[in-house]
């Protein structure tokens, strides 16, 4: 599904260049649920932006489900995104003066989806994610649980073929984040292709393998042993 | 449409959560655009909005022009007879001249203003009467052949309660007996754009109701006394009419040669002689600087709301980064904002029009003095709501499409890493467009300031200027017998008689009466035709104005007599006819000599005048103006019907109005008396146009100000919300709190120190512009520059200091962890 070939990622500053990746080379077959770890400034979120296109300052090539995308522009690049990807953030991003319903409303808005079918799409992922009396509440209204679980029914409310997450329990207790990391594991046995950016060895535990960043290089590439669903 | 409506339904939402930031803009944004809308509004009525008639572009005004005299001139009445009898170009040609006229009989005597109007007026406009019927050709075919009268809309309800049985009753004009045939409709004021007539009557009825020279000489071929207005036959040209109009002006200079020499005619679309042509450009001007002025007053609130609108954008990173990482495109998220903007304008347009109603009597406060309250409807209409709202939404565009694009171009991955915090952007962007907005701010109130320190210093001038003669201890008030019936011998003594009854008041040191006083435009202007001399170019047949007065005026009024005598008792009807001179008439026929003992004639008179006296120079318009070659007359030898009083008396003035009032009044009670004054408040009201100047000037200039105030503190305290950690880190290092004042005041301060310099470049480029409009005041003058910069720098002083008393009051470690 995705395949990297030399990416890297600098940044011109008075003392040179400074490199945040080193020739990352990377597959990751459809399905595939992957962690990516290392330790603060290895480059994992940068990672993950230029995964979820939010990042175009790199160098090398990049192909998603065999679209080049190093060789698209801006435009090209942002309907790609649109098309197969969901982002969940760490800071969950949801838009305050938006109500839960809103919120998921939103990327079928910008996907020019009529308003009656982005009801029933609406509807049925509130439905999906049990938060169906939540959906007239504005975002500070929900406990952080909420807000994270909300932000993943935003993320695959388009039913993307990849989903990014960048530290998605890093702001919460770890019994929302076993929810959510549970609700990521249903995702994945649904066929959803999942990266994830995490410090917690408890998360990693939920894919298939394991990537290893360090100073900008990739270090380690390895299965995991996949436990059973926990909590289910 | 759909999405539209989201956006519409979002952007209240957010207003509705920032109710702060709300109100600031929406005020800004009212300010700005109801002060454009009322200007417009006053512009509209006299410049642009049609006069209530048939076709008016159809309609042309006639002009006189005189090789010797620019400026357009009327016609005089039996050269209107001939354009209107001979020409080929016109369906219909008529005339009009306004005449003061005493209506009394019931309720108070007044004196009202009227029009004397060809019988086909009415017809020619393509005006119908609301009640009954215009002039029918019988009442206008022979002298006195129609005492009926067309009351105006507002005459008929203001003096008659809207009677509808008006029609067919009989009213007293002039103590002539008039019958009401038609109400004008609510719509028609006249072909004039400001004032207008109370009541129409048949011109042949010019006898019973003009007085004096007006009446002696309203069939005199060379007395340019009539308006003539016409409606172009169809498929005629304007340039075809005025060609064919020229020809038949020479043909009467050829029949006439003496009094149409060098005399030609003009021919303006009606739209462009609402107001005397010779005063348009005046007006004109007065109203592009209006328009500039709240120009201006807009644009500073402009750049007040894009900086709120910036510095929300700031805030609103995250929002705008977690958008666009969803799937909205550049210009879908620009669509977003600006339909933010064109709320927020719309909204500040709807409040703008409701402040525009009060700004409009404010406004109006300002008038000149001439101007009638009721003399100018300028409300809502269709003209003025289009404007608002097209107004409203360019404003919205202007301050709206600069954050909306910057807000759209940021680095997105950086944004949501960051969760939208802009700490150390801010810091960078110190000098972003928001500083660029407060700089032009300040720059543009400081340009406001000026001009209204200007005018106010040229006011203080005009007002402490040497008239020539001292008006505060003068009273002043005018009375027409004429209007009340008197024919000249019980005119004359009418005058004897008041003038005896008011000498002998106690206090009144002495009283005299003239045609007309200095500062009220003046009367009458006669050609003058040197005697004895084969006049130069320069002098031959120039105009002058004359004025009638009696004996003891000129030391009543206290303009100095340089040379010879006053008028006395002996000059009257049959003796040598005498006139005196003002110094400016002196040096300008008779340079380098003594014009005592010189004649010469008035254009039309058989008898030449000697020259016996040579007064001290006063003001015929305006205070600023270069004196007027004027003569003066004794009354006794040139009888007018309508004569100002004027009283000199010991002590108040004021004090004495009531019992010069009694006096004259008791002569006649049924005869209206008006400008009933102290002569200093009709001085006053002569420098309106400093006034207004000044006033208006100096209200926008403390909005203008008041809004960059507003802006200047929004950037500071937003720059020390963003350099929170910084401060933080400064003041763990040991930086102590003057340090840091000093640090935040010094920001503000530049940017302050930039929009002076600009705003002192730009008021000098714009004053220049205003110089005409000055008296006594360099549009340069120093004292004004000075006075309003110091003036802007303490306001933005107190603007900066609370951001800056904030950033001392930060908590280092409160700082420290602050993202």
């Amino acid at each position: 599904m995705i395949r990297l070939r030399d990416i890297e990622r600098f940044y011109e500053t008075p003392a040179g260049r400074t490199y945040v990746l080193r020739r990352v080379n990377l597959d990751v077959k459809e399905g595939e649920f992957v962690t990516v770890m290392g330790p603060s400034g290895a480059g994992k979120s940068t990672l993950l932006a230029i995964l979820g296109m939010l990042d175009s300052a790199w160098t090398g090539e990049y192909s998603l489900l065999d679209e080049p995308v190093h060789t698209m522009n801006r435009k090209q690049r942002a309907e790609l995104n649109k098309k197969y990807i969901g982002f969940v953030f760490q800071s969950y991003h949801l838009l305050d003066n938006l109500t839960v319903y809103e919120n998921l409303e939103i990327p079928l808005s910008y996907q020019n989806v009529k308003a009656g079918e982005r009801a029933s799409i609406v509807c049925d992922v509130l439905d999906r994610f049990h938060i169906v009396g939540k959906k007239d509440l504005y975002p500070t209204q929900l406990s952080g649980g909420q807000q994270q679980l909300v932000a993943v029914a935003r993320a695959v409310i388009m039913k993307p073929k990849l989903l990014l997450a960048d530290e998605p329990t890093g702001n919460l207790h770890s019994s929302q984040g076993k929810e959510i990391m549970d609700l990521f594991l249903r995702l994945n046995e649904e066929g959803t292709t999942i990266i994830q950016v995490t410090h917690s060895e408890k998360n990693a535990e939920y894919g298939h393998r394991l990537v290893n960043l360090l100073d900008g290089w990739v270090v380690s590439d390895a299965r995991t042993a996949r436990p059973e669903v926990q909590g289910a | 449409m759909d999405t539209v409506l989201k956006d519409i339904r979002y952007a209240l939402r957010t207003f509705l959560r920032s109710p702060g930031f709300t109100t600031v803009a929406v005020a800004s944004l009212a300010l700005g655009i109801g002060a454009n809308t009322t200007i417009f509004s006053l512009v509209n009525a006299v410049f642009l909005r049609p006069i209530a008639v048939t076709e008016p572009d159809r309609i042309l005004s006639l002009f006189t022009l005189d090789e010797k005299n620019p400026g357009s001139h009327q016609t005089s009445f039996p050269n209107y007879e001939d354009y209107r009898d001979r020409n080929e170009v016109f369906s219909s040609l008529v005339a009009f001249t306004g005449a003061g006229l005493s209506l009394s009989g019931e309720g108070q005597p007044e004196q009202v203003f009227g029009l004397l109007v060809s019988g086909s007026y009415f017809d020619m406009l393509g005006v119908r009467p609301a009640l009954g019927r215009g002039f029918l050709p019988a009442e206008d075919a022979a002298p006195g052949a129609g005492p009926v009268v067309v009351l105006s809309h507002g005459c008929w309800s203001r003096r008659f309660g809207s009677d509808p049985r008006i029609l067919g009753r009989a009213i007293t004009l002039n103590r002539q007996r008039f019958t009401v045939v038609g109400v004008a409709p609510e719509s028609f004021r006249g072909t004039f754009a400001i004032g207008g007539p109370e009541m129409w009557i048949p011109l042949s009825m010019h006898d019973q109701v003009l007085s004096g020279t007006f009446k002696d000489w309203f069939n005199d071929r060379r007395f340019l006394g009539m308006a003539v207005m016409g409606r172009l036959k169809p498929g005629m040209t304007t340039q075809q009419a005025e060609a064919a109009m020229k020809t038949l002006a020479r043909q009467l200079e050829q029949e006439y040669p003496e009094p149409n020499k060098g005399r030609t005619v003009g021919l303006l679309p009606l739209s462009e002689s609402t107001i005397n042509p010779d005063q348009r450009a005046l007006f004109l001007r007065a109203g592009q600087l209006l328009m500039t002025v709240v120009g201006l007053v807009l644009l500073i609130a402009c750049a007040n709301v894009a900086n709120l609108l910036l510095a929300r954008a700031a805030s609103r990173r995250r929002e705008i980064a977690v958008r666009l990482s969803l799937g909205a495109g550049r210009a879908r998220l620009v669509r977003q904002l600006l339909t933010e903007s064109l709320m927020l304008s719309m909204m500040g347009g709807a409040a703008g029009l409701v402040l525009a109603f009060w700004l409009r009597d404010l406004l109006w406060s300002f008038r000149p003095p001439f101007f009638p309250e009721d003399g100018l409807s300028f409300g809502l209409d269709a003209n003025v709501l289009i404007f608002t709202t097209a107004l409203s939404m360019l404003t919205g565009l202007l301050f709206g499409l600069a954050p909306a694009l910057q807000a759209s171009r940021l680095d997105l991955a950086a944004a949501v890493k960051s969760g939208g915090a802009a700490g150390a952007e801010g810091t960078r962007r110190r000098w972003g467009l928001r500083s660029v907005l407060v700089v032009s701010q300040v720059a543009l109130s400081l340009i406001s300031l000026i001009g209204a320190g200007l005018f106010l210093m040229s006011l203080r001038n005009a007002q402490r200027a040497d008239l020539g003669f001292a008006p505060s201890s003068l009273l002043t008030l005018t009375v027409d017998p004429g209007s009340g019936g008197y024919d000249e011998a019980r005119g004359r003594e009418y005058y004897r008689a008041m003038l005896e009854r008011v000498r002998a008041l106690p206090g009144v040191r002495s009283a005299s009466i003239a045609e007309w006083l200095p500062l009220s435009g003046g009367g009458f202007w006669r050609t003058v035709v040197l005697e004895g001399q084969e006049p130069a170019p320069q002098q031959g047949r120039v105009l002058v104005p004359v004025n009638a007065v009696d004996t003891g005026y000129f030391a009543t009024i206290g303009l100095p007599l340089r040379r010879g005598r006053d008028f006395t008792d002996a000059d009257r009807m049959g003796s040598v006819k005498v006139v005196i001179v003002n110094d400016t008439m002196a040096k300008k026929f008779w340079p380098g000599a003594d014009p005592l003992g010189h004649r010469f004639k008035f254009f039309g008179e058989t008898d030449a005048v000697e020259v016996v006296g040579v007064v001290g120079d006063s003001r015929l318009n305006t205070v600023g103006e270069d004196p007027v070659a004027t003569a003066y007359y004794p009354f006794q030898q040139n009888y007018g019907s309508q004569m100002s009083l004027v009283v000199s008396a010991a002590g108040d003035p004021s004090s004495f109005m009531a019992t010069v009032r009694a006096a004259v009044q008791s002569g006649d009670n049924d005869l209206p008396l008006t400008r009933v004054a102290v002569l200093s408040d009709l001085v006053d009201a002569s420098l309106w146009a400093s006034r207004m100047g000044a006033g208006l000037l100096a209200i926008f200039g403390a909005l203008a100000l008041t809004l960059a105030a507003l802006g200047l503190y929004g950037v500071m305290a937003y720059s020390v919300s963003q350099r929170t950690q910084e401060i933080g880190i400064r003041m763990a290092i040991g930086a102590r709190q003057r340090d840091v004042f000093g640090l935040v005041l010094r920001h503000g301060l530049r940017l302050v120190g930039l929009g002076v310099t600009a705003g002192l470049l730009g008021a000098f480029l714009v004053a220049r512009l205003i110089s005409g409009l000055l008296f006594g005041v360099s549009p340069a003058e120093p004292a004004v520059y000075l006075g309003t910069s110091l003036l802007l720098c303490l306001v933005s002083l107190l603007a900066s200091y609370i951001p800056a008393r904030r950033a001392t009051r930060v908590d280092p470690l409160t700082a420290l962890r602050y993202e």
